[in-house]
C-alpha cells in the first residue's frame, strides 16, 4: 500500500508542477490594478478574482490580491493611491476589515506601523469578520459555498457528514476531524492513515467561516488542527491553494467558487481580461452530507445549488458613506449598483447570484 | 511587615516546619457578595423554606398571576408557546447566588440555523432569554428597568449562538450614533439616570455606548439564549444580582427596595417583526423576514419596541434580603481572615449588627496572614483553620509578640473546599466528574498540554517539550485513560477546561486540598516524577530542584529559536535543599511553568505566561462566578489597538466568557459558593482507596466524626483528609475565631464574645434568611458546640492580663523591650499566668508540642482557650484593616 500511495503521490506532485507552469506562462496581465483607481479594494483571498473580473467590468473598482500576484506569496508592499505610503498587503478578509478600519479611523489606528488613513475604501470579506457594531457595513454580492479539499491520491473518504457536537467521537464527521476527535481513517488496505486537519492563514475569512460552522475555535486553535502543513517542507497553508496538500491524510476547507474559477482560468482570462491563477494542486473536492459540490452544466462547470454549506461573500465599506451620493453608492450599494449588475461575471467565477445584492443592512465594528 | 512577601518557598526552623508562602497582598479585599454591612432586620421576615414559583404563560392561576400580560389567543405564536410554565425554584431571601429555572412545555427543542449570509446560529430556534427588572411590571415602561443590552461587544462570550442584533435593547440599525433614534429604549437605572440604548459620540467624535457604564459583558446577568431539548423541556442558572453586585438595580439595597422581578421571553420559531425597526434579517436567497415567518431565526432583541417578542413575557417576583442599611454608627470591630465565611457571614453580618450593638467588618485574608496580625493587635478576632504557632510567624515582633499573648480559640463554622465544574457535553450539560488526588496533582501541576500557555503561531509541540510524550498524545483532558477509568461518561466530554484557581495567596482550606493529595501515594508518585501507569509524567517544573529530570526547554528571547541548552527548574526551599510537592506543607497554588510565548513574536511586541493564559481569582467565591459565568478571562488574543500600561499599542486581551455550548471550567471553590452558584461538585475519590464522594451534609459529618485530630494547639482539631472515612467528604474544614484576649480591649472583648454567642448559637440554624446559616456549612454540633459556647463565655470573662491601651492595661513586668514603656497603671488585674478561673494554662505554645500536650484530654480543653503565658508585649501598629462599608 506504501508504495502505491507513493505512486500515487509522485503523480501528484507532477501535476501540481505543471498547473503551475502553465499558471504562469499563460499569465498576460498582473491582477493587481495598473495604475489607480477611485476605489481600492484589499482583503479576501476567496473573492480576489472575482473582483479583479469587477475591476475590469467597472472602471472604479481597483482590487488587490491578498496574496502578492507574481509570486504567489504573501506579504510585500502596495500602494493604493497616488502619492500615499506603501504597506503591508493585507492577507485574507480579517486583514482586509482590519486595513480598511485603520483607513477609517486614521490617527493612531495604524496598519503595521503605517497610518494608511484614506487608502482603503472597500474590504473584501468572504464573510462577517467583525463583532457588534456599527462602524463598517458589509454588502453582499454573491454566494460561495465551502466543502473540504483532500489529495486526490489518497483514500480519504470523499463523502463525509458535517457532525455536531452530539455526534460519539469515534464517527467520521467533519466536526470530529476539525475537534481531533477522530484522528485517522481507514485506508483501501486496512492501513490506519492519520488525518492532518489544515487551515488557512490566520485573518483567512475561510478559516473563521470552517471553524464557526465546526464549532472550533479560528483563535485558538484545536491542537491537531494546523496553519502550517509540516508533513515534507513547512508550508503555510494559503486560501484555495491545493499544492500544499501532498499527504494522505492533509484535509483542507476549500471555496467551491474558487476552484471553479481557477478550472475555468483560460475562459476568464479570454472573456475577461484577467488571469486567475490556477493553483488547486492535485486536490479533490469532497461531498458532504451526500451534496456534491460541483455540478455539470451543459459545458460548463457549476456549483451544486443545493450544497449544505454556503455562505455571502461581501464588499465592506464605512457606514458613514453608504447613503451619501458618491462612488461607494454607485458601486456597491442596492440591487442596481454597478457591481450587482454583473450576474454574468458572477457566475462566470464560480460564484451564484442573489437576490439581496447590495443589502446594507449587516454592520459590524471597526476591527483592529 | 505582611504587606508583601517574595513568591519564595520558605524554611522556618527545621526542616520539617516549612511554611511554603507567596506574595500575599496584606489584607484581601473583602470579596464579591459577603462584606457589605449590613443593615438591621426590625423582625426575621417569615418566610417559606420553599419559595419556588411556578407561571404558566396562559391561564395562571398563580400569585403572579395579575403580572402576567393578556395573551392574544391568534397570535401566530399563541399555539406553541400556550403550554410553556416556567418554575424558579427560589424567589425569596434572595442573595448574588444563581437559582435554576425550570422551562416545559416548548413545542421542540432549540435547532440550528443559516441565515442569508450563511452564517450559522447554533440557537436560532425554540429558546429562552430572562433578565432581572426592577420597575414596576403594570407600567408600560417597565422594560426600560431591565438589565439587558450589556452583551454588546466584541468577544461578548456568544460567538453565534443567538442571532446578533439579541443583544441590542433596539433594532441593529438604530443603533449607531448618527441613526434616528426615535424608538429608543434607555436603561433606567433604580439608583439615578437614564442611558440611551444607542451609541452617542464622546467628546472626541468616537463612539461610547452609555449602557456599559452600568453593566457589561462582564457582569451583566443576561441571559440571551437558554436551550430546550427535543422534549420541550429545558433548564438553566440565573445569576441572581442584589444591590452589592447591581446598584442600577438596587434588589435588597433597603426594606423598600426588596422586590424586583425576574422577566422571562421564550422564543419559539416564529418572527415578531414588520420591518427593520426589528431586525434586518434575511433568508436565505436574500428575501428579507416577514412577519410571521415560520420557521425563522429569531432575530431581533426580546425587549425591543420594534418587535413583538415583550408580549410573551412571563414575570416572576423576586424578594431579595437587605444587604444594605445602617448599623449604629460608632466605633468598628474588625474580623479578618478564611475566605471559607464568607458566605456565612454576609449572611450573619445585618443580625451582628444589632446582636452586638456595634458593626463588625469582616475582610477574608489568608489564615496565615490573618494570624499574624491578630497578633499585631490588628483585628479584634481572626477566622483561620490552623492555630497560631511561633515557627510560622516571619516577623521578630510577631514571635515575641506570640511569647506574650493569650489567644482563644472558638470553632464557628464547619465548612468545605470544594472542586467544582461547569461543563457543557455532548448531550447538554454534564452533571458528572470524578477526579482522584493523581488526577487533581495533574491538573494542579500544568502537566497536560491545554495548560500550558500555547499560542496557535508556535507550530508543533516540539515546542512545549518540557511535557513527556505521553502528555503530549492527549489533547483533551477526557483522552487520558487515568481520566476515563474514574469517568465512565468522559465520551460525553467535548472540550478542555479551565482551570480556575483561587491565588496567589495562600490559605489554610488551600492547604487542605495539598493534604489531601500528598495523603495518596500514587498521587506522590506522579508529584516526585514516576510516571503513571499510562506514562505520564508531571510537568517537570513542578518537580524537586535537582531532580534528573527538572529541566525544560530554552528559547532565544529575541527569535524565539529553541536554544540547545536546557534550563534547570523544580521547587526548593530557602536554603536551596530540593522541596517535594510530594511532602512538603504546601498551602497556595502554584503557577510555576514559565513558558512564554509565542515563542515567535509576529505582530505582537510582548509574550504571554502561565497566569495570564489562567489568570488567579481572588476567593473562593469569585472562584464560583468566574465558573458559573465561564469567564476565566484568560488573556490570550493579540489586539494591537490595545494600549498596554506603559502606554504602548498592543496588548493581550481577553476572548470573553466561553461560547454557550462549548463550556468547561473547574474551579476550586467552597462548598458554600458552589450551592450559591449552582455548579456541581467534583466527586473526589478516597485518597488509597475506592469511594467517591460529593460535599454533602452526611458526608461532610462523617469526615469530622472520622477525620477530626488535634493540631499542634489541642484547642484547634482539623479534619485530616487522610483520617477520613471512606464515606467522609475529605476535604471538610472546620473554622475557628481566634480573639486575642491580651491584646485587646474590653470593650472589644464584650464584642467578640457577643459575636460568637450568636454564630456558635442562633447562627447555627440551618436557612437562606438573614442571620441564619447558609447551604453549604454543617451546623457545629457535640464537642465542637459546647467549645465554641464556652470559649465565647470564656472571652467574655477574660481578666488576664491586657496591653490594651484603651483598657489602660498595660501591666507591669513589661520589661521586655516591645512594649510602648507606657506604665499606666490600669484597672484590670495585674497579669499573671493563670488568672482567670476558667482559663486553662497550656505552657508556651511552640510548633510541636510535648506529647503532654497533645495527649491533654479534650473534655479539660473544651474551655477553647489556649493560653499563651507571658508577659504583655504586642506591638500595636496603626489599624490597617480595611472597612467593607460601602
Amino acid at each position: 500500500m506504501l508504495k502505491k500511495n507513493k505512486l500515487r503521490l509522485g503523480a501528484a506532485a507532477v501535476a501540481a508542477a505543471c498547473a503551475v507552469a502553465m499558471a504562469v506562462s499563460a499569465s498576460p496581465a498582473f491582477a493587481d490594478p495598473t495604475g489607480f483607481k477611485t476605489l481600492s479594494g484589499v482583503g479576501s483571498d476567496t473573492i480576489q478574482d472575482v473582483m479583479n473580473g469587477m475591476g475590469s467590468a467597472v472602471p472604479a473598482i481597483g482590487s488587490y490580491d491578498a496574496v502578492d500576484p507574481v509570486t504567489g506569496v504573501g506579504g510585500g508592499n502596495i500602494i493604493t493611491k497616488s502619492g500615499g505610503p506603501a504597506y503591508v498587503r493585507p492577507n485574507g478578509s480579517g486583514d482586509g476589515v482590519k486595513a480598511l478600519s485603520d483607513s477609517i479611523e486614521g490617527g493612531t489606528h495604524l496598519w503595521n506601523s503605517v497610518n494608511i488613513a484614506g487608502q482603503v475604501d472597500f474590504a473584501r470579506a468572504s464573510g462577517f469578520q467583525g463583532s457588534t457594531g456599527t462602524d463598517v457595513t458589509y454588502i453582499p454580492f454573491a454566494l460561495d459555498a465551502v466543502t473540504y479539499a483532500v489529495n486526490a491520491g489518497s483514500d480519504f473518504p470523499r463523502n463525509i457528514p458535517l457532525g455536531s457536537a452530539a455526534d460519539a467521537h469515534s464517527r467520521l464527521s467533519l466536526y470530529n476531524i476539525y475537534n481531533c476527535f477522530k484522528t485517522t481513517y481507514q485506508n483501501s488496505d486496512g492501513d490506519s492513515i492519520t488525518i492532518h486537519p489544515l487551515v488557512p492563514q490566520s485573518g483567512s475569512g475561510t478559516a473563521k467561516f470552517w471553524a464557526s460552522t465546526l464549532g472550533f475555535s479560528d483563535t485558538a486553535l484545536p491542537s491537531c488542527v494546523k496553519r502550517v502543513n509540516t508533513d515534507t517542507v513547512p508550508v503555510t497553508v494559503e486560501e484555495h491553494n491545493g499544492t500544499s496538500i501532498d499527504d494522505a491524510g492533509d484535509i483542507v476547507p476549500f471555496s467551491i467558487a474558487q476552484y471553479i474559477a481557477q478550472g475555468n482560468h483560460a475562459s476568464i482570462a479570454q472573456a475577461f481580461g484577467v488571469s486567475v491563477l490556477e493553483r488547486r494542486g492535485n486536490v479533490a473536492l469532497g461531498s458532504i452530507g451526500g451534496q456534491a459540490p460541483i455540478r455539470e452544466s451543459g459545458t460548463t462547470t457549476v456549483m451544486n445549488p443545493s450544497f449544505p454549506v454556503t455562505r455571502q461573500v461581501f464588499n465592506v465599506v464605512s457606514s458613514a458613506l453608504v447613503s451619501p451620493a458618491g462612488p461607494i453608492k454607485t458601486t456597491f450599494v442596492g440591487a442596481s449598483s454597478a457591481v450587482c449588475s454583473q450576474s454574468a461575471l458572477i457566475e462566470a467565477f464560480g460564484f451564484q447570484t442573489i437576490s439581496n445584492c447590495g443589502d446594507t443592512s449587516l454592520q459590524g465594528a471597526f476591527t483592529q | 511587615m505582611h504587606s508583601v512577601l517574595p513568591p519564595t518557598i520558605r524554611v522556618q526552623g527545621n526542616r520539617r516546619a516549612l511554611v511554603v508562602r507567596i506574595a500575599c497582598v496584606l489584607i484581601a479585599v473583602a470579596s464579591l457578595g459577603g462584606i457589605a454591612f449590613s443593615g438591621t432586620l426590625s423582625a426575621k421576615a417569615d418566610a417559606n423554606a420553599d419559595s419556588s414559583l411556578t407561571v404558566s404563560w396562559t391561564g395562571d392561576t398563580g400569585s403572579a398571576a395579575s403580572i402576567q400580560p393578556t395573551r392574544d389567543t391568534s397570535g401566530f405564536e399563541y399555539n406553541e408557546f400556550k403550554n410553556i410554565k416556567v418554575t424558579v425554584e427560589q424567589t425569596q431571601n434572595l442573595i448574588d447566588q444563581a437559582v435554576r429555572v425550570d422551562v416545559s412545555g416548548f413545542s421542540g427543542g432549540t435547532q440550528s440555523a443559516a441565515d442569508g449570509t450563511g452564517q450559522i446560529w447554533s440557537t436560532a430556534t425554540n429558546f429562552v432569554q430572562a433578565m432581572q427588572c426592577w420597575g414596576d411590571p403594570s407600567s408600560p415602561n417597565f422594560r426600560q428597568t431591565c438589565e439587558w443590552g450589556g452583551r454588546f461587544a466584541a468577544n461578548n462570550g456568544l460567538g453565534s449562538s443567538v442571532y446578533g442584533d439579541n443583544v441590542y435593547r433596539i433594532a441593529a440599525r438604530d443603533v449607531s450614533p448618527t441613526a434616528d433614534h426615535t424608538t429608543d429604549n434607555p436603561f433606567v437605572a433604580r439608583d439615578g439616570g437614564s442611558f440611551p440604548a444607542y451609541q452617542v459620540p464622546d467628546d472626541s467624535g468616537n463612539k461610547e455606548y452609555p449602557i456599559a457604564e452600568e453593566f457589561g459583558v462582564d457582569s451583566s446577568n443576561e441571559q440571551n439564549g437558554a436551550r430546550i431539548k427535543d422534549d420541550g423541556t429545558g433548564s438553566f442558572d440565573f445569576e441572581m444580582q442584589s444591590s452589592i453586585q447591581a446598584p442600577h438595580l438596587g434588589c435588597g439595597s433597603s426594606t423598600s427596595t426588596l422586590k424586583c422581578y425576574l422577566v422571562l421571553v421564550p422564543r419559539g420559531t416564529v418572527y415578531g417583526g414588520h420591518d427593520a425597526s426589528c431586525s434586518a434579517i434575511y433568508a436565505p436567497g436574500g428575501a428579507p423576514y416577514t412577519y410571521g415567518l415560520s420557521p425563522a431565526i429569531q432575530a431581533g432583541s426580546p425587549m425591543n419596541p420594534g418587535c413583538d417578542y415583550w408580549k410573551n413575557r412571563i414575570v416572576v417576583p423576586l424578594q431579595f434580603n437587605p444587604v444594605a442599611g445602617v448599623c449604629a454608627g460608632g466605633a468598628e470591630e474588625n474580623v479578618i481572615g478564611s475566605q471559607l465565611l464568607i458566605s456565612a457571614m454576609a449572611s450573619w453580618q445585618p443580625t451582628l449588627c444589632t446582636t452586638v450593638g456595634t458593626p463588625i467588618s469582616f475582610n477574608t485574608n489568608p489564615d496565615s496572614v490573618a494570624r499574624a496580625q491578630l497578633l499585631e493587635g490588628k483585628a479584634d478576632a481572626a477566622f483561620t483553620s490552623y492555630p497560631i504557632t511561633r515557627d510560622e510567624l516571619q516577623d521578630p515582633d510577631d514571635q515575641s509578640a506570640f511569647d506574650h499573648t493569650t489567644v482563644a480559640y472558638a470553632p464557628v463554622a464547619i465548612g468545605g473546599v470544594a472542586v467544582s465544574f461547569l461543563a457543557d457535553g455532548v448531550n447538554g450539560q454534564i452533571d458528572h466528574l470524578n477526579l482522584s488526588p493523581r488526577l487533581l496533582a495533574k491538573l494542579l501541576t500544568q502537566s497536560y498540554l491545554f495548560e500550558l500557555p500555547l499560542d496557535g503561531t508556535d507550530q508543533g509541540n516540539a515546542d512545549y517539550a518540557q511535557l513527556g510524550a505521553v502528555n503530549q498524545s492527549y489533547t483533551y483532558l477526557f483522552q487520558d485513560p487515568d481520566f476515563q477509568a474514574l469517568n465512565p461518561n468522559s465520551d460525553d466530554f467535548i472540550t478542555n477546561p479551565s482551570l480556575v484557581l483561587p491565588g496567589p495567596s495562600d490559605a489554610d482550606a488551600i492547604a487542605q486540598i495539598w493534604k489531601w493529595i500528598q495523603s495518596d501515594a500514587a498521587a506522590r508518585d506522579f508529584l516526585n516524577g514516576k510516571p503513571d501507569p499510562w506514562g505520564m509524567t508531571v510537568n517537570p517544573n513542578y518537580l524537586p530542584a535537582g531532580d534528573p529530570a527538572a529541566h525544560v526547554p530554552q528559547f532565544d528571547p529575541t527569535t524565539g529559536a529553541k536554544l540547545s541548552t536546557q534550563k534547570a527548574v523544580g521547587f526548593s526551599n530557602l536554603d536551596g535543599s530540593p522541596l517535594s510537592l510530594a511532602t512538603a506543607p504546601v498551602n497556595y497554588f502554584p503557577k510555576a511553568d514559565e513558558s512564554e510565548v509565542p515563542h515567535v513574536l509576529g505582530v505582537e511586541s510582548s509574550r504571554y505566561d502561565s497566569i495570564q493564559s489562567s489568570p488567579y481569582v481572588d476567593d473562593f467565591v469569585k472562584s464560583a462566578v468566574v465558573a458559573f459565568r465561564a469567564n476565566p478571562g484568560a488573556k490570550t488574543g493579540w489586539d494591537p489597538s490595545a494600549t498596554k500600561p506603559d502606554g504602548s499599542r498592543g496588548d493581550w486581551v481577553s476572548g470573553g466568557p466561553q461560547i454557550p455550548g462549548r463550556r468547561f471550567v473547574i474551579a476550586v471553590t467552597d462548598v458554600a459558593a458552589t450551592l450559591r452558584y449552582d455548579l456541581d461538585s467534583v466527586g473526589l475519590q478516597a485518597a488509597n482507596g475506592t469511594t467517591v464522594t460529593v460535599p454533602t451534609p452526611a458526608t461532610m459529618s462523617a469526615a469530622i466524626s472520622s477525620g477530626l485530630v488535634a493540631t499542634s494547639n489541642p484547642a484547634v482539631r482539623q479534619v485530616d483528609p487522610e483520617k477520613v472515612s471512606g464515606d467522609g467528604y475529605p476535604l471538610t474544614t472546620v473554622v475557628y475565631a481566634a480573639v486575642n484576649l491580651s491584646g485587646s480591649s474590653s470593650a472589644a472583648r464584650t464584642s467578640m464574645a457577643k459575636m460568637l454567642t450568636y454564630i456558635v448559637g442562633d447562627g447555627q440554624t440551618e436557612g437562606t434568611q438573614v442571620g441564619q446559616l447558609p447551604d453549604g456549612y454543617l451546623p457545629l454540633s457535640g464537642d465542637l458546640q459546647s467549645q465554641a459556647k464556652a470559649a465565647a463565655t470564656a472571652i467574655a470573662m477574660y481578666t488576664g492580663s491586657t496591653n490594651s491601651p484603651d483598657d489602660g492595661t498595660n501591666v507591669g513586668g513589661s520589661n521586655n523591650g516591645f512594649g510602648d514603656g507606657g506604665g499606666d497603671s490600669g484597672s484590670g488585674p495585674s497579669g499573671s499566668s493563670s488568672s482567670g478561673p476558667h482559663i486553662v494554662s497550656l505552657g508556651t505554645s511552640k510548633e510541636g508540642m510535648t506529647p503532654a500536650d497533645s495527649s491533654t484530654p479534650f473534655g479539660q480543653l473544651f474551655l477553647g482557650i489556649a493560653l499563651i503565658v507571658g508577659l504583655v508585649g504586642a506591638v500595636f501598629a496603626p489599624l490597617v484593616v480595611g472597612l467593607g462599608r460601602r
